[in-house]
């Protein structure tokens, strides 16, 4: 009888003892991939700011401050005029209309954002997880603006949506919002004329 | 009972040694994130501060009279700071290395842009940087829209023409193209061969040497004209010349030119004080723009170029403004015993009033700019030839719009041995040397010119269109690229 209870009582100790071994692997391994998404995330996200912040800030190269560069803005895409190449990264001889939009279409790894140089397409494929894009303008003063000739420079905000490491049927949302000032617009309204 | 606890004990320690390890790989990459985040705000600080340093010193008098010395002609220049050859100290600031930077002028010192390259590195992580800016950089050099064989823009006053001949001195106009082949002027002029378009008031087009603004040649229709001669592989080597191009006709080329032709051809003048100077009504030998010779000593092939383009005036009595314009190509094959000429015609009207009469009876009569002209648009001239499969494709351009192709046999244009004169033809005496400048089968023109050149490829249609419109537009660009 003694040996039973031995037995039970270690078995319960022993079995708690695991139980508390796995809790705490289980924790140690939900902490160590949130803080994993959260890196991946924020290097994810830094990226996609300097991709977009490029493109808009190319925006009226070569254009006369009082040309109108915009040719289409609406929340989910924006149109430019540039004698930049998106393809080459140089300053070409002809001008170049350049589109950055949402594609619609859904892939396993959320929607590519696409760049549009001239009708052909350029998808930012390595930038993953996107969900939404909403564009908002502004003008000179910072005023919100849907005059295409004043936009000036943009709000873009990013929506990213990842599934869960924990959680595959909760997935998790990142926001990045930020502001992209057509850096080239605001050259050519400078004070070096 | 032992056993089992002993496959317990290692299940559960593999099962333990399973998350460890994802524990380890997945926490690992978070310092290598962290530092490739910090590198890139190092590396965009370092960079920002190195493009303005260069920037400052791109219009510093010490950098300036460094890069003139090199090149008093002015025209295009690059200028590379390069840290990367071997034992080079490249310069550091932290975790960032220099690793070149770039200033490139155009004309002038005003119009310029700067690069560099920062490389940026930390604990085994490597990221490099590029970031550009221009001032008021042309337009027109940034691509390739340029003839890369011989490009002469004109832009130099070249004073006293005649006393610098006087003296001994070349009157060469400068070569934008790398190949540093020169335009000599031949012909008179009292104080400058070059005028000044007074409509452009565009001071950020200037000349390297002062404060000259977009100038043109004047051609007087008697007597001047430019003439480019060739050079071999060996005095480009020693020249330093690299991926050197040679003036010749072969079977790709085009040849490219601004002007503006007078409408009414130059009739007779007095001259000053009604002699001296004077000269006869030359409205009927009209007017070479382009002339590449063939062999201008042959009395068969002096009137066939190798490439050419011509007005030619047809109405021998009344002179009016009508006329035709020629566009030639000599090919190097003979068909029913003569070297076969692909040639486009098109009926052209001049309409701008270039020059006009001054004087009176009592000091003479001479030709001087109208400036009358400044209200009309320049037009550009062009041909391009061009050998695909088995044809050979002659296409002549106004104002960059293609007016006209002929065919051919595929076989190269004849060789070009003498360089190219602009404004007139290339004339010679029996023994090879060059007629008088006022020979009138030169057939002189009689107008202005500009940006002239010639490539070594056929340009496309769209880049011939693109040329001429950028040259009339030489927009000038201001920009960051970061």
């Amino acid at each position: 009888m003694g040996v039973l209870l031995d037995v039970l009582g270690s078995v319960i100790i022993g079995g708690t003892l695991l139980l508390m071994i796995m809790s705490f692997n289980l924790q140690m391994q939900e902490t160590s991939s949130r803080i994993y998404y959260t890196s991946s995330m924020i290097e994810h996200m830094e990226e996609v700011a300097q991709n977009v912040n490029h493109v808009f800030s190319m925006a009226g190269i070569g254009f006369n401050k009082d040309d109108q560069i915009c040719v289409t803005a609406s929340q989910t895409a924006i149109k430019f005029k540039t004698f930049w190449n998106y393809e080459t990264d140089v300053l070409d001889q002809e001008p170049h209309q350049i589109e950055i939009r949402l594609d619609t279409a859904p892939t396993g790894t959320g929607k590519v954002l696409d760049v549009i140089q001239d009708g052909i397409v350029y998808p930012l494929g390595h930038i993953l997880f996107i969900e939404d894009m909403k564009l908002k303008y502004y003008n000179k003063s910072d005023a919100a603006t849907t005059v295409l000739k004043d936009i000036m420079s943009a709000e873009v905000l990013l929506t990213f949506r990842r599934d869960s490491p924990w959680r595959p049927d909760r997935p998790l949302r990142s926001n990045l919002q930020l502001k992209c000032y057509m850096m080239n617009r605001y050259l050519q309204e400078g004070a070096w004329d | 009972m032992g056993r089992g606890l002993l496959i317990f004990v290692i299940l559960m320690t593999t099962i333990f040694a399973g998350v460890l390890t994802t524990i380890q790989k997945n926490v690992g990459g978070v310092p290598d994130t962290l530092i490739k985040n910090q590198l890139n705000k190092e590396l965009e600080n370092v960079s920002d501060f190195v493009l303005r340093k260069t920037v400052r010193e791109a219009n510093s008098q010490a950098l300036l009279d460094t890069l003139f010395q090199n090149n008093p002609s002015g025209g295009d220049m690059s200028f590379v700071e390069d840290y990367t050859g071997v034992g080079k100290t490249k310069p550091k600031i932290g975790n960032c290395e220099i690793q070149s930077l770039t200033y490139s002028y155009s004309l002038s010192g005003h119009h310029y842009k700067v690069k560099s390259v920062i490389k940026g590195s930390m604990q085994g992580i490597e990221a490099v940087r590029e970031a550009e800016m221009a001032f008021s950089y042309p337009m027109v050099t940034l691509g390739k829209m340029a003839p890369n064989i011989v490009y002469l823009e004109f832009e130099q006053m070249l004073l006293f023409p005649w006393l610098r001949k006087f003296f001994g001195l070349k009157n060469d106009f400068p070569d934008s193209s790398p190949n540093h082949y020169a335009g000599s002027y031949y012909g008179f002029s009292f104080i400058t061969p070059t005028g000044f378009d007074q409509t452009k008031v565009d001071e950020d087009v200037e000349s390297w040497t002062g404060p000259y603004s977009k100038r043109y040649l004047k051609m007087n229709g008697y007597n001047s004209r430019i003439v480019v001669n060739r050079k071999d592989q060996d005095q480009a080597t020693q020249e330093g010349i690299e991926n050197f191009k040679d003036l010749d006709t072969n079977d790709s080329f085009t040849l490219v030119t601004f002007a503006k032709i007078d409408k009414a051809g130059r009739d007779a003048a007095s001259g000053l004080l009604g002699f001296i100077g004077g000269t006869k009504d030359r409205r009927g030998k009209q007017g070479t723009l382009m002339w590449v010779p063939s062999n201008p000593m042959d009395a068969n092939l002096k009137n066939q170029p190798s490439a050419a383009i011509w007005f030619e005036t047809t109405d021998q009595k009344n002179y009016n403004a009508k006329g035709k314009l020629h566009f030639a190509v000599t090919q190097d094959t003979i068909i029913s015993g003569k070297y076969n000429t692909l040639k486009v015609e098109i009926e052209y009207t001049r309409t701008v009033p270039v020059w006009k009469r001054v004087g009176n009876w009592l000091l003479g009569y001479t030709y001087g700019i109208d400036t009358a002209h400044f209200n009309y648009p320049w037009n550009s001239y062009g041909l391009t030839y061009e050998v695909v499969g088995n044809f050979a494709y002659l296409k002549a351009y106004v104002d960059g719009n293609l007016i006209g192709t002929k065919t051919g046999p595929p076989v190269r244009a004849y060789p070009n041995e003498h360089g190219m004169t602009l404004g007139a033809r290339d004339v010679r005496k029996a023994d090879g040397s060059a007629a008088n400048d006022d020979e009138e089968t030169r057939m002189h023109l009689f107008g202005i010119i500009d940006q002239s050149g010639m490539n070594d490829e056929a340009f496309t249609p769209q880049e011939m269109f693109l040329w001429h419109n950028q040259v009339l537009k030489s927009t000038l660009v201001k920009y960051i690229k970061d």
